[in-house]
């Protein structure tokens, strides 16, 4: 996850606020909420594809975790992004979507000319349809992977599975979109 | 190599065989259900190009390497467009408002409980020292009255 300073030092300073929360301070989970939410919310929008739920998402999952702080053992950042795991893929089992895509999107847009724009709109809009054809765990694993830039390693750390296991689903991940996506634009 | 466990329960089976490949036409019929293979190890089925593409997507070849390949040209293309897509999504930051919303959703009294009374502030307010002063003057009392007896 996102720190400037080591893991280890981060963890510590996780404790510490974790400590003050639960020692009455509301106000100090906030910290928490900032120094984690940008890493939860990109692996919440890739997992749905929407914006809209990616927040809900977030909200819920730090409410969980606000609720059931006091259950954190070991690092509270790898634990906070189990919960919002769990939920994104709960999400994606339980919902039936026909179309979902990025419209609802306000981030400005820094294509060059409209064309290229269309064709990213385009791109976009397919990738996301391909990625709503993987299982849960493939569309997760090739998440993390290919959008959140994680190693293997970090990745079978916060999945609590093994490496292979990771690069077995990374690879049938990539192998279906190539599928899906090669007729069009390769 | 990867292994069917078809005695695996339900819940434990391996979660990425939802997905099914699209088969072509004249395949159709003939394909088995993914979850009704018997117990077997099922060779992966990647090419040559398609090994040579997944060690450059793990950084461990160059893409010229699979620009070598038979249609290595068209796989680095796709998924170069891929990468660009993706690493317009790793930019993406929590909109403000979205922590704002939290916070304010967060309950006031969650950890009230978990603050030893030793450890809570006192306000001090002329009903406090009142208070505290007819508590002191009336130990003061009853020790007197032990001491003297």
């Amino acid at each position: 996850m996102t720190s400037e300073t080591g893991p280890v030092d981060q963890a510590d300073l996780d404790q510490e606020v974790i400590r003050r929360v639960l020692g009455g301070s509301r106000d100090a989970f906030e910290l928490l909420i900032v120094r984690y939410s940008d890493p939860l919310y990109r692996h919440a929008l890739g997992m749905t594809g929407s914006p809209d739920v990616a927040e809900d998402i977030l909200q819920q999952s730090f409410i969980k975790a606000y609720a059931h702080l006091g259950e954190v053992r070991g690092r509270f950042d790898a634990w906070v992004f189990r919960i919002v795991a769990n939920a994104c893929k709960d999400w994606l089992k339980n919902i039936r979507r026909s179309h979902v895509s990025y419209e609802e999107d306000d981030q400005p847009s820094s294509y060059s000319t409209p064309e290229e724009e269309l064709d990213r709109n385009e791109l976009r809009t397919d990738l996301e349809v391909a990625l709503a054809a993987l299982a849960p765990a493939l569309r997760e694993a090739f998440v993390m992977k290919h959008v959140e830039g994680r190693s293997y390693e970090e990745m079978a750390d916060l999945l609590r599975t093994t490496v292979g296991a990771l690069k077995m689903r990374v690879h049938r991940a990539r192998e279906a979109l190539q599928h899906l996506l090669e007729g069009k634009y390769a | 190599m990867m292994y069917d466990d078809l005695n695996a329960p339900e819940d434990q089976a391996d979660p990425t065989l939802d997905f099914e490949p699209r088969s072509k036409p004249s395949e159709v019929g003939r394909t088995p259900s993914l979850r009704h293979l018997p117990d077997r190890e099922v060779p992966l089925p990647t090419s040559a190009t398609t090994s040579v593409l997944h060690q450059w997507l793990d950084g461990d070849v160059s893409a010229a390497v699979v620009r070598a390949s038979q249609g290595g040209d068209d796989a680095v293309d796709l998924w170069t467009k891929i990468h660009d897509e993706a690493e317009t999504l790793r930019s993406r930051t929590t909109p403000l408002y979205v922590h704002k919303r939290i916070m304010d959703s967060l309950p006031d009294d969650t950890y009230q409980g978990h603050n030893p009374w030793y450890k809570r502030s006192i306000k001090m307010n002329p009903a406090v020292l009142i208070g505290g002063a007819a508590i002191l003057v009336g130990i003061g009392m009853v020790v007197a009255q032990m001491v003297l007896k």
